[in-house]
């Protein structure tokens, strides 16, 4: 899906992971170093899910010089394509 | 690398952002605004390294159409592709340094706004993190539709190729073709 998308659910994860900080945070008892550990590991997957849905487009350009099968090259200006795809 | 390895560097990246921000705040004479100020740049670059690793990966489509030169042996007469091409694209992305400035000041906005939120009298906390949640998706959202991206292009071979003609006694004869392995690049961005 597109991040235009993913963003909402990044928000909510983004809130999510502030809420569960505060939460642990607020426990007799609690351990800051584990509260930032826990909010910094919730954030970066947070980020992560929101990225890995984006959506690339891409403009391209076929290089001339392309050879064929009885010796022939391509030699004028290069065609555009489109390319289509995502990240990993 | 893919995301997936960037991820982890993400996290320590992050964690130590936040550490840094805890034990400046307990030091004598801090400077809040300084903190702040320190904790965005942290935030901003460790996003800024993550997205960088991303591997891009396309499907490709040529409309043909491309004019060929003709061979020794095809008369002297030119061929032309006449069917479309298909292929993959595989590249990176990048981001022009002035988008990780936005991006590093957007973020302390919202940290800046959620300390200030937060020293009003009948704060509430709730609504505090909730606006600087949505603060901090717009400014990472935002960066990421910055992002520049660029492959290297592989089209498929076998595209016919027509109009090359050879001399068979007194006349021509059609000597049809096909392409090989071409090369090409691709410029983009994410949505």
């Amino acid at each position: 899906m597109p991040l235009s998308a993913a963003a909402p659910a990044l928000e909510m994860d983004i809130e999510d992971a502030y809420q569960t900080a505060k939460a642990e945070g607020s426990e007799d008892g609690a351990d800051p170093d584990a509260v930032i550990a826990n909010l910094a590991n919730n954030m970066a997957t947070a980020i992560h899910g929101y990225m890995t849905q984006a959506l690339v487009s891409t403009d391209v350009e076929v290089d001339s010089g392309q050879m064929d099968a009885v010796g022939g090259s391509t030699s004028n200006s290069p065609p555009t394509g489109t390319g289509t795809g995502g990240l990993s | 690398m893919p995301l997936s390895a960037g991820y982890p560097t993400l996290d320590s990246d992050l964690e130590a952002a936040y550490i840094t921000a805890r034990d400046s705040g307990t030091e004598d004479g801090c400077d809040p605004d300084a903190i702040i100020a320190q904790l965005a740049e942290d935030f901003g670059n460790a996003v800024h390294i993550y997205m960088e690793t991303a591997l891009v990966s396309t499907t490709i489509i040529t409309p043909g159409t491309q004019m060929a030169s003709a061979a020794a042996s095809t008369a002297g007469t030119p061929g032309v592709y006449s069917t479309p091409g298909t292929g993959t694209g595989t590249g990176t992305i990048s981001f022009e340094s002035s988008d990780v400035g936005t991006l590093i000041s957007e973020i302390e906005t919202a940290y800046q706004d959620a300390k200030a939120a937060g020293s009003e009298d009948g704060a509430d906390p709730d609504a505090i993190i909730a606006t600087q949640a949505a603060d901090m998706m717009a400014a990472v959202d935002k960066f990421a539709l910055t992002a520049l991206v660029e492959t290297d292009v592989t089209v498929n071979p076998g595209q016919a190729v027509v109009g090359y003609m050879a001399i068979a006694g007194a006349t021509t004869v059609p000597v049809p073709s096909v392409s090989l392995v071409g090369t090409g690049a691709g410029e983009g961005d994410l949505s």
